[in-house]
């Protein structure tokens, strides 16, 4: 019998390195417990990850492409990302034009917008209460200008 | 099925370096582990059917079934039984979610299989190197092996040693290998697989086993070498 045989056979009487039935037990009951709980739980953002794990797993040989399509990926996002606003403008012009066709109700609300004023207020120049207005006063009240006269 | 790269291992030669009378014990070969042409349906068909379409007690039957085998290889490449436990779980709870897409290319059993071992590669990898072990007991019934007999009768340090420090020894013999070559003497030595199989398992071909057996009982008969005077 030769050193390797040897070596065989001592390797061999692990297999008598056994947890005993009461292991297998209750290694089936706390299976069960977890596989109802994960059921119950139903975490479908984890489930999600591991099956794209998995694809990528499974992509074998193409898996070198997978660097190339998450840039693809990520340039089309930024490009969006810049995109986006530039629509949100131009439809909001688009409303504003079509708000102005929009038939006799639009045009007589906007022209009520337009006309819209507001009463001149009406000022009152101490000492001169018969003059109601700016318009025509002098810019001097009564008692200055005697004073200017007699000066 | 999750693929695990593995890089060939130092020690591995061309098949034509490794002597033929290498598998000199050759383990019978396991009444599941049938996936050449021509083979016989897998027995496990109607219990994995009924699992996917969702009877949880079908899955529970396989569980039952299969656990000692798969712990036996877990544990045996761990040498921690709190560890096996656990990848163990993960690994059945990894198959009842991958049930759907096992298209019965191979037996339910070696698809299983491959799953268990490729998460304990992936639970060695990240473990650290220094590990304490956490054994088993040794089932009594050792006395009666006639490998034991035999040991014990011509080698007078396992005869002096007890059941408990040969046991230490055979699993820090075992975890100085490294994983590749611990992956095929688990499976080979202790679990009794054909070579045809673990290649099948383990993605590589059976000259590649037979290499690595080969590499990992020349590094075993040295950390032995004190056991076999």
């Amino acid at each position: 019998m030769n050193d390797s045989e040897d070596v065989q056979r001592l390797i061999r009487l692990k297999r008598y390195e056994t947890p005993g039935e009461a292991y297998f037990e209750g290694f089936l009951k706390d299976f069960k417990e977890r596989q109802r709980a994960e059921m119950l739980r139903g975490s479908a953002r984890s489930l999600l990850l591991e099956r794209i794990g998995m694809w990528f797993d499974e992509l074998g040989g193409a898996r070198r492409f997978v660097p190339i399509g998450a840039m693809a990926a990520t340039a089309l996002g930024i490009g969006l990302y810049f995109v986006g606003p530039q629509r949100e403008e131009s439809a909001s012009s688009t409303m504003t034009a079509s708000q102005g066709n929009a038939g006799p109700a639009g045009e007589a609300a906007a022209m009520e917008t337009i006309l819209l004023k507001l009463p001149k207020p009406k000022v009152r120049i101490p000492e001169r209460s018969d003059v109601s207005s700016r318009e025509g006063a002098p810019i001097l009240p009564a008692s200055a200008q005697s004073r200017l006269r007699e000066l | 099925m999750p693929e695990v790269d593995r890089a060939p291992s130092s020690g591995e030669v061309p098949v034509a370096a490794v002597p033929q009378a290498l598998p000199a014990l050759s383990p019978a070969p396991l009444e599941e582990a049938e996936d050449r042409p021509g083979r016989r349906p897998d027995p496990d068909l109607d219990l994995v059917e009924r699992a996917r379409s969702g009877d949880t007690h079908a899955f529970d039957a396989l569980v039952e079934k299969y656990t000692p085998k798969l712990y036996g290889l877990v544990y045996h490449m761990t040498s921690n039984r709190e560890d096996s436990y656990d990848i163990l779980q993960d690994v059945f709870a990894k198959a009842y979610r991958a049930l759907k897409r096992f298209r019965g290319k191979s037996s339910f059993y070696t698809w299983i299989y491959s799953i268990a071992t490729n998460m304990t590669l992936n639970f060695l990898k990240k473990r650290n190197r220094r590990r304490n072990l956490s054994l088993n007991d040794v089932d009594l019934s050792i006395e009666n092996d006639p490998d034991f007999i035999e040991a014990t009768s011509k080698s007078d340090p396992v005869r002096e040693a007890n059941l408990s420090e040969l046991q230490q020894r055979l699993n820090m013999a075992m975890q100085k290998l490294s994983v590749d070559h611990r992956t095929v003497v688990t499976m080979f030595d202790i679990q009794a697989m054909p070579h045809a199989e673990i290649a099948r398992i383990l993605g590589i071909s059976e000259g590649t086993v037979r290499s690595r057996l080969f590499y990992a009982h020349r590094q075993l008969q040295a950390y032995l070498e004190d056991f076999r005077k």
